[in-house]
């Protein structure tokens, strides 16, 4: 080790009672520093006027945005000679707290980024129908009746094969999404049936995830873990809309709550325990202007039912309802504020890690220097539509217009997919593999660069002024209390490993 | 014990830093995770934390 050096320009600051945490936004590192060694090292990691050499309160919203994206050669400095130190300085080089003066960070960040979106594993969306049983009053999608047929299906299949093949991949990942999936539940069993033999003879791994809103699964419960078994799902995201008279009142039957025996939120609650344990379940927690406060009460209900026992795999997580698309532009009227949602988001993370092991949910609790930010932007992800279209863009999904091509007119080359030829297309559809964070004003500046990626490419290419806001206040109010909730229930876990049982 | 006597080099220190997590993988078949769909923060964690499973391997 030898050499100058310089600190990362991106670590960051965290008050965590008597201690300092700081963050590296390239490694996702974590180090607590106690006064004295926060004393000796801080000279090394942030230069003097560095914003992130602050905490959130010290720093008035709105400086995220970097006055230069590497730190000045000025604040280079040679490696200390007292051996504490010099030992320290080894460790903060392995987490990338500190770097050599040469090394260009920003570089290394769009380097990574772009090998990811063209090295990627098939990720495969398919949407067995655009059709739902419920009228959710803020759903994105424009639905319509249709269904998957066999023939579709199995032009899927080939394609999945053709991409496995000729990339030799090992692994890949298909998540079931509609409309309600569960609606055309044999176009499911059919693909599995088929693609299954298909992995296991050229040994790729291939994992299942379903987005459902769990009303149309089988009333027994044996019935519910032998679905999930034999087409091999392992994940799946459920919704609920507050207490049951708000869920209902949100999440309602097309053709009248009466006509049904069972309530939506009756129906979702037998299906998520019928399968506790089986999956891991993701229960996303839908707030408006109008079901907020329900949000701790609901969670309390799921403790009493045992779904956050050690072992049920169910993790509840809050969000915000919002205008994802045109067809629901009117929720903005009913939509939580960013700050107050961000708010009561950071206070459900702190209650939730009561429950919950951080570290088995750390998409959530925690921010990593992300692969990508989406999907979308990987060169070998594609979504199948009911009729064969293929997209990029779930938000997408409906409008034939914004489609990426069809399976029936898929060429040899299957990879990347690029928009259609959209002649009569307004608006276009977006070339969502050329989406560049790197290239924009604002994201290329940003202290939370490595961790956000200029978040949903959709709403950077559409600039989205609502979302555009959304995902900046995130960041900047969200950050802070996130680290240091995760490195509190890290220390509250040592901790109680240290005591004997009572 | 007397501090004033006690041999400096047989004094156990506290190291300077104290990890809580260490950096993520270089590797570059663990580092290959695909995230799924941002969906505007937290819409579609299955499908995102599904992923980020099934690329650790």
């Amino acid at each position: 080790m030898d050499g100058q050096y310089k600190p990362s320009a991106y670590n960051h600051l965290v008050r965590q009672g008597d201690n300092w945490l700081v963050f590296n936004g390239v490694s996702s590192a974590l180090i607590s520093l106690d006064q004295d060694s926060y004393n000796r090292l801080s000279p090394y990691l942030f230069a003097p006027d560095d914003p992130s050499s602050k905490t959130r309160a010290d720093v008035p919203i709105g400086s995220r945005f970097r006055p230069t994206l590497n730190v000045a050669p000025s604040n280079a400095f040679s490696l200390p000679l007292d051996p504490m130190e010099l030992s320290a300085m080894e460790e903060l080089l392995s987490g990338h707290f500190i770097v050599h003066t040469d090394h260009d960070e920003f570089l290394e960040l769009k380097n990574r980024f772009e090998s990811n979106k063209s090295d990627d594993p098939l990720l495969v969306t398919v949407v067995t129908t655009m059709d739902c049983n419920l009228g959710c009053y803020y759903c994105y999608e424009d639905k319509y009746p249709s269904g998957m047929s066999n023939t579709v299906c199995d032009q899927i299949l080939d394609y999945i094969k053709t991409d496995i093949v000729s990339r030799r991949q090992d692994r890949m990942h298909l998540g079931w999404f509609g409309g309600e999936p569960m609606l055309n539940r044999s176009a499911i069993e059919y693909l599995t049936k088929r693609l299954l033999p298909f992995c296991d003879e050229h040994d790729v791994r291939c994992t299942f995830s379903m987005v459902s809103n769990g009303t149309l699964w089988p009333e027994s419960a044996i019935e519910c873990r032998e679905f999930v078994r034999s087409t091999r799902i392992g994940s799946i995201q459920f919704s609920f809309d507050g207490l049951p008279n708000h869920h209902n009142n949100r999440r309602h039957y097309k053709d009248g709550n009466s006509h049904h025996p069972t309530t939506s939120f009756e129906a979702l609650r037998r299906t998520v325990d019928a399968l506790k344990g089986e999956v891991r379940q993701y229960l996303r927690l839908n707030l408006d202007d109008g079901n907020k406060q329900d949000a701790f009460e609901l969670v309390e209900l799921f403790h009493q039912w045992g779904w956050l026992e050690e072992g049920a795999k169910i993790y509840p997580y809050l969000a915000a309802l919002g205008p994802y698309t045109d067809t629901c532009n009117s929720v903005k009227r009913n939509a939580v504020p960013h700050d107050e949602f961000n708010d009561m988001d950071n206070e459900f993370r702190e209650f939730m890690s009561r429950f919950i092991d951080l570290r088995d949910f750390s998409y959530a609790h925690y921010p990593r220097a992300l692969p990508l930010n989406c999907s979308a932007v990987a060169e070998h992800s594609v979504i199948f539509g009911p009729d064969g279209e293929l997209y990029k863009c779930t938000h997408d999904l409906g409008r034939k217009h914004l489609s990426h091509g069809h399976l029936e007119n898929s060429s040899s080359k299957l990879f990347p997919i690029l928009p259609a030829a959209a002649e009569h297309a307004t608006p276009s559809p977006h070339n969502y593999t050329a989406y560049d964070p790197f290239a924009h004003d604002n994201c290329s500046k940003c202290r939370y660069l490595p961790t956000c990626l200029g978040g949903c490419p959709k709403v950077q290419f559409e600039k989205n002024e609502y979302y555009l806001e959304s995902t900046c206040r995130y960041w900047e109010q969200s950050f802070e209390p996130m680290v240091r909730n995760y490195a509190n229930a890290l220390q509250r876990s040592e901790t109680s490993h240290l005591q004997p049982a009572n | 014990m007397d501090h004033l006597n006690a041999d400096p080099s047989t004094t156990p220190t506290k190291p300077l830093v104290n990890w809580l997590r260490p950096p993520d993988s270089t590797n570059p078949r663990d580092t290959k995770v695909t995230i799924a769909y941002e969906c505007c923060k937290s819409a579609c964690l299955a499908m995102n934390d599904s992923g980020a499973d099934y690329a650790r391997k």
